[in-house]
């Protein structure tokens, strides 16, 4: 691993000791009247927190300066270090002129030579003729000429005039002016610029700005210049306050010549909790066209948005009363999904969840209720109000439970204020389960445990209700025990079923849980006459199968997978499963597989694996075998010395409506220095993901 | 008694020895020694002179304190286990744990050479002991070049 | 093959965990829903949930819900997210003594949607992450039950609370 940086940025010769008293060993002292005292020998002169070895040092006690030659090294408590042939310090005023000096930045890495070193003040010094490296010891592959070196330790700031980077002794760039961070603290100033080309962008430059405006705010600007298009300026602002935070993102380009014309992206995301009660948020998206994310994301999850969410909410959370109001519409992105559909707007919904007591062996009370106002869809602004209160009472003993359930939900709608649709259904059910357990040698405890559910909900006529916030729920485990297979109000879905589940988990002697596998099925007593229409499988006297687990086999090997299978034809109606191996923090390999009948079946695989001491390779590829096209794929190869990185990855993404581009990123880093180029956000790091076990 | 050496020196001790012949004196039991500002406190001190002219001083002491108020400056303090007044007129060399105290400022030695009239003082290591010193900056800042 | 109907001593937790308070200092809320959610959990266990400061706490923190896109539908938009919840809880004696190191607790959750009614897909990751809340919860119990340290509540004679 490479050395860390020493952390403590200060200067590398303290004046500090003004007042100090100084202590000095010597083999010879030559006391004269006026006050100075030369001495030789080894000598070493300390004061406060610094050391000075010489062989000669000739200190005058009147005017508080000594000077030092001969092998003279400097250090402090802090790490830092000179060395130098002669050194002329003014303790009082903190002033001195050292020559001949080797010096090591403490909190930077960064050391190197240099014929002069003027230290103006306590805190600022600068070095003339001046040759350093970030690299850490014993390597100089690459190192800085430069005419000055400009240190100032208030502003955290190293400026370099006239820096010439050579690279294994080969010039590679020239900065008239150079500013980098001597400390790790945070600091306005350059990031590492990136340099790459895309398909649909050309080469693109981008040299992201930080201004480290306060300590709890802060504002990169990043100006993108592409060949084909224009400057794309990026800005992303941050902030933080007491009970509050927030980050926004406006990018803009004045003129795209593809496009012919401004763009915009806007993201704003505000959160806030006015008291330990109260708290509101917002998550506002608008793009000036939606191809703006294809055209200027290398990003694979944006380019891959199909709705952006317009989102504002505020809410009160108390112990049995959840309160919340919030507006929500989205601008489509996703232009094939057909002209007619436009997403319905909640302007507004109010959700109200009212909850007794929790405890078990009791009688429970519960209301849930909500009332919206949609608008859009074709429609004139229809009004809804949906309660649905609810009692119980979980009777529950350390071996399982019974839960009978009695609820009423009761929907009505006003369209264009005229009250048309009204429904009331009762819901009835009854669910109990049993826990068996065994404990395993080691210490460990598995449990099964069987569960059953019976559920009855009269059929209620709603053909005429528009789907505004609700569809069918996709058939897993999860959903099996769902009192409503539809997501929101707008169906209720009659039944006369029986729900029987199997889960095991399996738990480390610590406690943690290693392996979770259920399976379930719903016997249909009377088969439901509301069912997704997307729901083509005729359905029998049984439901398919619902199986899923999760299991972390070892410290290396993670499983996942989930299953729709329908035991009357022997097929496999949905799945996925996923395997991760990774033996290293560095390395790791992933497989996916998704499989929906007839709508999609598609594989990932995603590799990260260190080859040799420095290098690691990157693959990353989504392929659907239904169409039989590569949805995204990525290619990488990096070097990384404690010293310089160089870095390729080229890359074809699939973006929305059907738009392919390739991007070829290139990165050369010089530790410290930054980046001469750009990573894109690797998609490995969204599918594949190291798991905090 | 008081011999004179180019400047008046005065010998004062509880009993004295006289050997005319070889020219040598030794005091003993809480000596004193004075000469100008100069004043030395010893157990013992040896004192060879030829035709009335004092040629050396040998002074020792567990330790020996010397004191010179004449510095132009603060008074400059010194002790020592011996203390050798040499020919030259104004060289005074002490020996032995030898440790300076002037105003706050501090200097060890293995032997330490002081000429009192430049008002110089060398200091040389012993073969365990370093030279060692303590050094107070003045307090008031000095103005630039305004020398003490 | 060793399985049994889990007895009472199995189900409840360590005595010196009967009284606990659940708290959640990062988020500003008294009652965020991961809270309500473990509170439950441990009412459910018979454990006594408390306000004051005198009991040992469940310090909940660093909540994150990232949703990771998994998979493109044929014209190459988002049809399949992954849901990736982690938490870190760690158990502190009244004292503020560190009784169980903080652990991270994760849970997955895949899900496909009808890209025709984005309200409804709101609708199906809300309902998600409360299910996810719930898993995450019951992983956070059965690390308690295994707590073996000392008597968590303070030396002090610990003097019953009016009911």
């Amino acid at each position: 691993a490479c050395p860390a940086p020493a952390t403590h940025p200060t200067p590398f010769v303290g004046t500090r000791g003004g007042r100090k008293i100084a202590h000095v060993v010597a083999d010879k002292a030559r006391a004269f009247a006026d006050g100075v005292t030369v001495f030789s020998g080894k000598v070493v002169l300390t004061y406060g927190t610094e050391t000075v070895h010489a062989q000669r040092i000739r200190f005058n006690r009147r005017t508080n300066a000594f000077t030092a030659i001969g092998h003279v090294r400097v250090t402090n408590a802090q790490g830092g270090e000179l060395r130098a042939h002669y050194l002329h310090m003014n303790r009082a005023t903190g002033r001195g002129v050292a020559r001949a000096v080797r010096f090591v930045l403490p909190g930077s890495n960064a050391r190197g030579r240099a014929v002069m070193v003027i230290l103006r003040s306590r805190h600022k010094s600068d070095i003339k003729d001046t040759r350093y490296t970030m690299c850490p010891e014993g390597t100089k592959v690459w190192y800085i000429d430069a005419d000055r070196l400009h240190l100032n330790y208030t502003k955290d700031v190293g400026i370099a005039t006239n820096a010439r980077v050579y690279f294994h002794g080969v010039p590679i760039f020239y900065w008239p002016y150079l500013s980098f961070p001597i400390s790790s603290k945070r600091k306005s100033g350059f990031l590492p610029p990136r340099y790459g080309t895309a398909s649909n962008s050309g080469i693109m430059l981008s040299i992201p700005y930080y201004w480290n405006l306060a300590p709890n705010y802060d504002l990169t600007t990043t100006p993108e210049i592409m060949t084909r298009r224009g400057v794309l300026f990026r800005n992303h602002f941050r902030y933080l306050g007491l009970g509050y935070s927030g980050s926004d993102r406006i990018d803009y380009i004045p003129v795209d010549r593809v496009y012919g014309g401004p763009r915009y992206a806007l993201h704003i995301a505000h959160n806030q909790v006015f008291n330990p009660y109260w708290w509101a948020s917002i998550n506002y998206n608008r793009v000036s066209d939606p191809a703006f994310y294809t055209d200027f994301s290398a990003n694979f999850a944006l380019a891959s948005q199909i709705d952006l969410p317009q989102l504002g909410a505020v809410g009160y959370s108390g112990r049995h009363l959840r309160l919340q109001v919030t507006s929500s519409a989205y601008q489509l992105l996703d232009t094939s999904i057909g002209a007619a559909y436009k997403p319905y707007e909640e302007l507004p919904g109010l959700f109200l969840n009212a909850r007794g007591t929790a405890k078990p062996n009791r009688l429970h009370y519960r209301l849930k209720a909500s009332a919206a106002r949609f608008l859009g869809g074709g429609t004139p602004p229809a009004d809804r109000l949906d309660l649905e209160p609810a009692l119980s009472y979980p009777w529950r003993w350390p071996a399982g439970f019974i839960t009978p359930r009695l609820a009423v939900r009761e929907t009505d709608y006003w369209i264009a204020g005229q009250p048309t649709i009204h429904r009331t259904t009762p819901i009835a059910s009854l669910s109990d389960g049993l826990v068996f357990e065994r404990t395993l040698k080691g210490g460990g405890r598995q449990t099964l445990e069987p569960e059953l559910s019976y559920l009855y909900v009269p059929y209620r006529n709603q053909q005429g209700i528009p789907f505004f916030d609700t569809a069918p729920a996709p058939f897993t485990y999860t959903n099996l025990f769902r009192t409503n297979s539809f997501f929101g109000p707008d169906r209720q879905v009659d039944a006369n079923q029986l729900i029987a589940g199997l889960t095991t988990r399996l738990y480390s002697s610590t406690g943690r849980e290693r392996l979770r596998a259920s399976v379930g099925e719903i016997y249909y007593f009377h088969k439901p006459s509301i069912y997704a229409t997307y729901q083509t499988r005729v359905l029998n006297r049984t439901s398919d199968l619902a199986a899923e687990a999760y299991a972390r086999l070892s410290r290396h090997w993670y499983v996942r997978g989930s299953l729709a299978w329908n035991p009357n034809n022997d097929q496999t109606d949905e799945g996925d499963a996923y395997v991760e191996y990774s033996p290293k923090p560095n390395a790791i390999i992933t497989v996916g597989h998704r499989y929906i009948r007839g709508v999609q079946e598609q594989v990932d695989v995603s590799l990260q694996w260190p080859v040799l001491t420095h290098w690691s390779t990157l693959v990353e590829t989504s392929y659907s075998l239904m169409q039989s096209a590569s949805l995204e794929s990525y290619l990488g190869i990096q070097y990384n010395s404690c010293c310089w990185g160089l870095g390729f990855y080229v890359g074809k993404t699939l973006g929305l409506n059907n738009t392919q581009f390739t991007t070829a990123m290139f990165e050369f880093t010089l530790n410290g220095l930054g980046a001469l180029g750009s990573a894109p956000v690797v998609p490995l790091s969204q599918h594949g993901f190291m798991l905090g076990y | 008694h008081t011999h004179q050496l180019a400047q008046p020196l005065s010998v004062r001790a509880d009993n004295i020895q006289v050997d005319e012949r070889t020219g040598m004196s030794v005091y003993l039991g809480h000596v004193r020694i004075v000469q100008d500002g100069l004043t030395v406190h010893a157990d013992r001190v040896r004192v060879h002179s030829l035709h009335g002219h004092v040629l050396s001083i040998h002074a020792r002491g567990t330790p020996l304190h010397m004191e010179d108020q004449k510095t132009g400056g603060l008074p400059l303090f010194g002790t020592a286990l011996t203390l050798d007044f040499a020919a030259a007129p104004d060289e005074v060399t002490l020996t032995g744990h030898v440790v300076f105290h002037q105003g706050v400022n501090v200097l060890h030695g293995h032997i330490v050479h002081y000429y009192v009239r430049s008002q110089r003082i060398t200091a040389v290591r012993g073969a365990h002991k370093r030279v060692r010193a303590r050094i107070v900056p003045h307090s008031r800042a000095p103005q630039a070049g305004s020398g003490h | 093959c060793g399985f049994h109907l889990r007895s009472a001593h199995e189900f409840a937790l360590p005595a010196s965990l009967s009284v606990l308070r659940v708290r959640m200092p990062s988020s500003g809320l008294k009652y965020p829903g991961l809270v309500l959610v473990v509170r439950h959990a441990l009412e459910d266990r018979g454990v006594r949930i408390v306000d004051h400061r005198k009991a040992p706490t469940v310090v909940l923190g660093g909540e994150m819900m990232n949703p990771v896109v998994v998979t493109l539908n044929s014209n190459g938009g988002a049809s399949a997210y992954l849901l990736d919840y982690a938490v870190t809880f760690s158990l502190v004696g009244p004292g503020g003594r560190l009784l169980m190191a903080p652990r991270t607790v994760r849970v997955q959750r895949e899900y496909s949607f009808n890209p025709e009614n984005v309200l409804a897909m709101a609708r199906e990751q809300s309902y998600l992450e409360r299910r996810m809340r719930l898993s995450a919860a019951r992983q956070i119990v059965w690390a308690l039950a295994t707590y073996k340290g000392p008597p968590a509540v303070a030396a002090a004679p610990h003097k019953p609370h009016a009911p």
